[in-house]
This record gives structure tokens, sequence and C-alpha cells, in this order.
């Protein structure tokens, strides 16, 4: 009898030890669900906080970016990024890059190269970007680190379709400033990354491309031929300025939210003059810098692609659109 | 049998002790009024405690050695305490062992974490810029994505810087 009771006494105690165990697991797996959500909902308030800030302003300061080449080094500059009259200038190592706010021009001062918007189209004036990006791409909180005397939250954004990379950036909680950000591949290398060594100042984001109301049709080609997740966003017809070569090209915006896709369907040059931008290579042309893809496919059509994406997606959609009829 | 019949019988010690709710001892003696049965079973009761009572007159006395038994259990038990189980310091031991495991676990992971939030130190090569024609192309897809809030503007704008030079 006694025997009994205490079997009984002991089945009782790891019955009750069981039932404390499997609540304690049920109460920490709702906690832990709850605190994942909770932070995965801060990270997605505090990158649209800095998508908003950054939408407002733009930055002037010295900068690092760095980019990965294909044998596994890194090159890595140092620049400035200043506020001249009409728009931006970056100088680093003796040159200087000039971009113009109004119709966001861009040209070095040591290289002839000048090429000048002739006019725009929209394809969807009402595309909301940060929509885009909340279909695209999940974000995730990777904690926070510090970087001197300051806490940064790192945030990943994770495309849902291999046709991007991933991205991580650091974001300051207060401001939503982006002070650094890195591209990763497949395997979570980086590609190419940039980050603020010192910010000087804010200045109003200007930048604009020629304004228009103008509403276009992306050619149906390039419904089939553009990766998952992009959407075409409008088109830039340009010409080249800095000789009379009379280069002409149709210039596609693509976008998934974060990843720009720049499609050229270029003109046969009219006559070679020797810049830079009427040398169409006559082979087929591939280059990776860093995250960035380039990709030139000459015939039938001479298309090039360009974009912080996989060589394999530009290689397709440069494929495709350069055979369209 | 009755639900009624069942609930009556259920609380009829109760009531015949007298600790039961009032309401419960006046419907089970209304029930029995009724109920046959479990009028029967009540007497039955009735004469069983009477018995019981007559039965318990005689205070029985515990057996002589009663204390030597429970004083010689009492030091088998203390005896049992000092000498230390094998299984008890096995269990102990392996308790620790896991713990500090955890522990070190933990410590490595918080390490590959810091580390892997901190910002890489990449190494210098030299390498190929692009050349004009990729250079040129560059400056308009820096153009067109200068606006984008999340833009790798900087990386862009270096390769363009470097465009079109020798290694």
């Amino acid at each position: 009898m006694m025997e009994r009771v205490r079997l009984f006494e002991l089945f009782s105690i790891l019955l009750g030890v069981l039932i404390i165990l499997v609540g304690l697991g049920v109460w920490g797996g709702i906690s832990a669900q709850r605190w994942e959500y909770t932070r995965q909902r801060q990270a997605r308030d505090l990158l649209q906080k800095g998508w908003q800030f950054h939408r407002q302003w733009t930055l002037v300061g010295t900068i690092r970016w760095s980019l990965r080449t294909p044998n596994g080094g890194w090159v890595e500059q140092v620049g400035e990024i200043i506020q001249t009259g009409t728009g931006l200038a970056v100088r680093s190592d003796g040159r200087e890059l000039l971009c113009a706010f109004s119709g966001c021009q861009v040209a070095r001062t040591d290289m002839p190269v000048k090429v000048a918007p002739l006019g725009q189209r929209r394809y969807r004036p009402d595309l909301d970007r940060w929509a885009l990006l909340l279909r695209n791409y999940a974000i995730r909180s990777e904690g926070i680190t510090r970087i001197g005397d300051r806490l940064y939250r790192a945030i990943k954004l994770v495309p849902h379709h291999p046709t991007a990379y991933a991205r991580r950036l650091l974001l300051d909680p207060e401001t939503g400033m982006v002070v650094g950000q890195a591209v990763l591949d497949k395997d979570g290398t980086p590609l190419s990354m940039w980050e603020w060594l010192k910010v000087k100042e804010k200045v109003p984001n200007r930048f604009t491309l020629p304004r228009t109301d103008a509403i276009g049709v992306a050619p149906k080609t390039l419904f089939k031929a553009l990766p998952q997740g992009f959407v075409a966003e409008g088109e830039v017809e340009s010409r080249c300025k800095c000789c009379d070569c009379g280069m002409t090209a149709q210039l596609i915006h693509c976008t998934d939210g974060v990843t720009e896709i720049s499609v050229y369907l270029l003109d046969e040059a009219h006559k070679h003059r020797g810049c830079p931008y009427c040398h169409i290579p006559a082979e087929p042309k591939e280059r990776q810098l860093g995250a960035l893809a380039v990709v030139v496919v000459p015939k039938p059509h001479p298309v090039a692609v360009v974009g912080e994406v996989p060589l394999e997606t530009a290689r397709k959609l440069a494929q495709a659109m350069a055979s369209a009829p | 049998m009755r639900w009624s019949c069942r609930q009556a019988r259920k609380w009829m010690l109760g009531v015949a002790d007298g600790w039961a709710w009032q309401p419960v001892q006046r419907w089970v003696k209304w029930h029995l009024a009724r109920c046959q049965k479990c009028a029967a079973l009540w007497r039955q009761h009735e004469r069983l405690t009477v018995l019981l009572h007559q039965a318990g007159g005689e205070r029985a006395q515990p057996p002589a050695d009663l204390w030597q038994r429970v004083a010689g259990q009492l030091a088998l038990r203390s005896q049992r305490r000092l000498v230390r189980s094998p299984l008890r310091l096995v269990w102990r031991w392996s308790l620790a062992a896991v713990g500090a495991a955890a522990l070190i676990l933990t410590v490595v992971w918080l390490n590959q974490m810091h580390r892997a939030l901190e910002p890489l130190k990449p190494s210098t090569l030299s390498w190929t810029p692009p050349e004009p024609f990729v250079a040129a192309l560059l400056h308009q897809h820096l153009a067109l994505t200068a606006n984008s809030p999340l833009s790798q503007l900087p990386v862009t704008a270096g390769v363009v810087m470097v465009a079109g030079e020798r290694p």
C-alpha cells in the first residue's frame, strides 16, 4: 500500500513538472513570437523613418566606399561630398564628379562625357516605392551595434526573389539616417558597401529628373523580360553632347523598391567621334563591379543593362531585350 | 437509479455528520421522505453509526515496540543522508557541466553576433577600372538613381570616378 502511495506521489510530481515545463514552453514560445514581432515592427518603422529622411534630405561630408573585386580583393576609397551652387560634387584622389540637382545630370570634370536628357515619360506616375519595397523584401532586425560613442540599429533587407541582392543597413535610431549600407551576396558576403565617416550637414534633396507630365507605355517585351518583383518606372531619352556623334539612347528605369536597373536601348552611333559614349563594343560584354552588374549585348539591337543585381539577372534581361523585334 | 437518488446518496454522509450546507440538508431530508429506497439506506447508515460508536468505547493501545522501530528507521535515514549517493553526485556534476557548456555557447554566440555586426575592414588590392563606355553608361544610371532613398550612390560615383584609368 505504501509503495503504491509513493509511486502515486512520484507520478504526481513528475506530471506536475511536465505540466510546468510544457506551460513554460508554450509561454516562452508565445513571448518569443511576440518579441520577434515587436522587433520586426520596430525595424520596419525605423526603415520608414530613414526612407522619409533620405527623400527629404541629402547629406554632405566624408564618406568611405569599397567594392569587392572578382578575385576576392577590395577596392576602397575615401571621398568628400560637398554642396555646390547647383548640386553636389564628389571629390576623391584629385578627381571630381559633379551631380546637378536639376535634371540629375552627372559629369566628371576630367572626362569628356556629357549626356543630356531630352525628355522623360513615366509609365506609372502613381508608383509607391515603399509599398514595392514591402512587397519584395523582408525587413529583419539585426540588433544594435556601437560605432564610436553612438548606438546604431542594423537592419537587413532580404529579397523574396533570387533576382536581387540582400542589403544590410546601419541606421541612426533618432533621425533614421542611413550611416552605412552593404550589398550582400547570396552567401552573405559583402559585395559593395559605403559608410559615412563624418556628416557635416544635411541639405534639402533637390534631385529632379526633367519635369514632365508625359505618360508613356513600356515596351511589351520589357514586361516579359523584367526580373521577378521589378516594375518599369519610366523612360528617359538622352543624347550625347560631348561630341557631334549624334548618339541617342532610350533609358528605361526599373525598380523593385530598393534595387535600381537601367535598361539602355542604344542607337547605333551615326558617327564615331571617339567619345566614350559612342563606342558600343562589337562583342557582348559583361562586367561585375562589386554589386553592380553591367551587361552589353550589341546584336541584333544594341542593349545595355546596368543594375545592382546578380550578373545572371542582368544578362537575361539584356538578351531578352536585344532579341526583341 | 435516478439522478436525485444519486445526489441524495452522495450527500447522505455529510447530512448525517451535520457538515453539509443547510439547503442541501433540507433537500436530502425532503428526498428521504419521498424515496423509500434512499430512506432504507439512511436507516441502515444510522444503525451502522450507532454500532461504530458502541465499538469505539475501548481506547486502542499502540504496540510496545513501536518507538524502537520508529527510532531505528530514523537512525537509518540519517545514516543514508551522510553517505553521498553516487547517482546524486553524477547528477550534480552533469548539471554543472550542462550549465558551463550553455555559458560557453552563449559567450561564443554573442561573440559571433558582435563580429557579424562589426564593419568589415577590407584589404585593398589593385583592380581594372571599367572602360570609358561602361563609365558613360554609369553616368546616366547614377543620375537616375540619385533620388532613390536606399541607392548605392557613393559606390557608383566611386566607380565612375576611377573609370577609364589604368590599374
